[in-house]
């Protein structure tokens, strides 16, 4: 009897664990949307502490899940990006847009207030977020 | 019709922008990164490049961020960031160099130009002097940069895990491939 048991047991463990590890390997980027947020902030902030001190601005944001208010100052959907106004007329919060979630450009435009999360990928002339989610607020 | 002598002002404006324009930039810079593997390729994608080309002297930048690479998978990209190029400490990845020859570029004129493009990439916080052949593109009067740098992980100290080391190449692509706007100071 004992033996039995032992003999559908181990093959359903085998199976589990075999079809987790694939889906574990195998699993897309997230997007931002589904994380909790480290850090809320608004878009100008966000930049300002760029601008004044990239390396503490890194230690503070890089790779965290950001939750940025802030202003479109430009939609562009080919590039699948929102950019967010900020103080400096030369640099933006630009938003790579997650793959993962569905959404449609259209219906965001330059001047609407909105709330974007995602994940900081640091600053160059502009501060970058990946895998975001982008919502009116 | 009162619209009109602005028209042309600023028509005329763009035509200046485009002939006598000294300075191509784009924070769009598109840069892939290509490693070819027994088991499978691995490759992620960056559209969030910065790039600059100064005419008149050749000079060109191209800066990209380590974590705004996108792999397919998750895994991946995680691997990518935390154990190879270790993105936290080294966020950033440079290359500054210099076009040769760039008077040989008719930057007005459409055409293909290929040249040879040298300088120094920094990558996990290792610097090589590199130099490749490149291409810019004139397509109707805007230029369009392709180039491919081929590194090896060991010159920038990316150690790749022995329990990896016999599937996973051990030089990489990185090509960059990217369409540059006028550079217009801010009044």
């Amino acid at each position: 009897m004992k033996m039995k048991a032992w003999k559908i047991i181990i093959p359903v463990v085998v199976i589990v664990s075999a079809v987790t590890g694939y889906y574990y390997v195998n699993r897309p980027v997230e997007n931002a949307g589904d994380m909790d947020a480290d850090v809320k902030i608004s878009s100008t902030q966000l930049q300002q502490a760029y601008e004044d001190n990239e390396q503490e601005a890194d230690s503070a944001y890089l790779g965290k899940v950001i939750e940025v208010k802030g202003t479109v100052l430009a939609v562009n959907p080919e590039e699948n990006t929102i950019t967010l106004k900020t103080g400096s007329d030369m640099s933006c919060v630009s938003c790579e847009i997650s793959q993962q979630v569905e959404h449609d450009l259209d219906l965001f435009k330059t001047g609407d207030s909105v709330v974007v999360k995602g994940v900081c990928a640091g600053y160059l002339m502009d501060v970058v977020l990946k895998q975001s989610v982008v919502t009116k607020k | 019709m009162k619209k009109f002598p602005l028209i042309i002002a600023f028509l005329l404006m763009n035509v200046y922008a485009s002939v006598g324009q000294e300075r191509w930039y784009t924070k769009e810079a598109k840069v892939s990164f290509f490693c070819d593997g027994s088991a499978e390729n691995i490759e992620a994608y960056n559209n969030k490049g910065f790039m600059v080309i100064d005419v008149p002297t050749g000079k060109i930048e191209i800066s990209v961020l380590m974590k705004a690479f996108t792999f397919e998978k998750a895994l991946m990209q995680e691997h990518f960031n935390e154990n190879y190029v270790e993105s936290d400490k080294f966020p950033k990845a440079i290359f500054k160099g210099t076009i040769k020859d760039p008077e040989n570029i008719k930057w007005t004129t459409d055409g293909e130009y290929a040249v040879e493009v040298s300088g120094d990439l920094t990558i996990h916080g290792v610097t090589n002097v590199i130099t490749t052949p490149a291409k810019i593109t004139i397509k109707n009067g805007v230029p369009v940069g392709d180039a491919t740098f081929i590194i090896a992980l060991a010159d920038y100290n990316i150690d790749i895990p022995k329990i990896v080391e016999d599937k996973v190449s051990k030089n990489v692509r990185l090509v960059v491939q990217t369409s540059l706007n006028p550079f217009v100071k801010q009044p």
